[in-house]
């Protein structure tokens, strides 16, 4: 039950970066933007997944 | 009129809106919308319709997913020890399929809701109680973040609590389902369907929950701090009507009758409603 509630406890940074990050390198490519910082899609996804993963993870909130 | 003659007259008036066989209504609702939501997957990722309209459509299903499992929790479409209760398994599983709430979980849960009705420590739906519309819709969204003890997390710290074999298992059913969710997205996702998953999954079960928390749960319960059979849910005038609102203008005959169907609580209501004014409900106008 540890692992789970752990699992649990990271769930919004494993979300960030399985789901969000994906989805962010998507919508750049199906709108035709691009990436700042000289990052691909898929970099910057991961940068800005990971990084509200990380906040709602630290927060336990999303809003 | 004595109390226990005003309850035998409500009895037998209730009594002619159940046990009427088969809810087909509610079989073809639930088996239905699943089977149209899982072919919105192939019908938008081969391009047949456009992920607008599958949005919308997903959006209607996932909203729609509950109230056929909500009978079948009941054991409304098939008695429990009946011939047909796996019937009635069956339609409760697989209608809750889109909204990703397994049905052990859902059931274990709402016949706790039933027994402690806006108790703040024993009903597992007394987080959605809130001060007005706007603050409810606040809630719903609220009690979905992280490590907020509300919704279904706190559905989990219940089971937890409760350590019976029924409510572990119901528990382990929500942890498999939540992962499950979860990796069926991630894959979506990292083959290069993210934006489908998130609108024909993700976003519309946001909006479906935000609904469901709305008027299946905030909305009949309100204030949310009544106790006892006449007083712990209510009728209420929806601006969407009975449609709109899922049937709930008349959840307060489910509260006193279980096992009537959905689709006949607005004519149980009007037959009882002379008693229920007599034993002081909230009829909300209706």
């Amino acid at each position: 039950m540890s692992v789970i509630k752990l699992l649990f406890l990271f769930g919004p940074l494993f979300f960030g970066l399985a789901f969000l990050a994906p989805l962010t390198a998507q919508l750049i490519e199906r709108f035709g933007w691009a990436a700042p910082f000289g990052l691909s899609p898929l970099q910057f996804g991961l940068a800005l997944g990971g990084l509200l993963g990380l906040i709602a993870t630290i927060r336990g909130r999303w809003v | 009129m004595s109390e226990l003659s005003l309850r035998a007259q409500e009895k037998a008036i209730a009594d002619r809106f159940t046990d009427q066989g088969i809810p087909w209504l509610m079989v073809a609702w639930g088996l239905c919308n699943t089977a149209i939501w899982l072919s919105l997957w192939p019908l938008v990722l081969l391009g047949v319709i456009p992920l607008w309209l599958g949005f919308i459509i997903a959006t209607f299903n996932v909203t729609l997913s509950y109230l056929p499992s909500h009978d079948a929790q009941h054991y409304i479409i098939a008695r429990k020890g009946s011939k047909l209760e796996w019937f009635n398994e069956l339609v409760g599983h697989v209608s809750l399929i889109p909204l990703t709430l397994p049905f052990r979980t859902a059931r274990i849960t709402h016949m706790e809701h039933h027994k402690h009705t806006n108790d703040p420590e024993r009903d597992p739906d007394y987080a959605t109680r809130a001060n007005n519309a706007w603050h409810a819709i606040w809630k719903t969204i609220y009690n979905r973040q992280p490590r907020v003890k509300g919704g279904f997390a706190r559905y989990g710290e219940l089971l937890l609590q409760w350590n019976s074999r029924a409510s572990m298992a119901a528990l382990m059913d929500a942890l498999l389902m939540k992962m499950l969710h979860f990796g069926i997205l991630a894959a979506f996702a990292w083959n290069g369907y993210a934006i489908e998953a998130a609108l024909l999954w993700l976003v519309p079960k946001h909006l479906a929950l935000t609904y469901i928390y709305f008027y299946l749960s905030w909305a009949p319960h309100h204030p949310g701090e009544g106790h006892g059979r006449y007083k712990d849910t209510r009728a209420f005038k929806s601006v969407f009507g009975n449609l709109g609102s899922s049937g709930m203008q008349y959840h307060i005959i489910h509260h006193l009758y279980p096992t009537i169907p959905l689709h006949k609580t607005p004519a149980a209501y009007r037959a009882l409603r002379p008693i229920l004014e007599k034993q002081g409900c909230d009829l909300g106008g209706l």
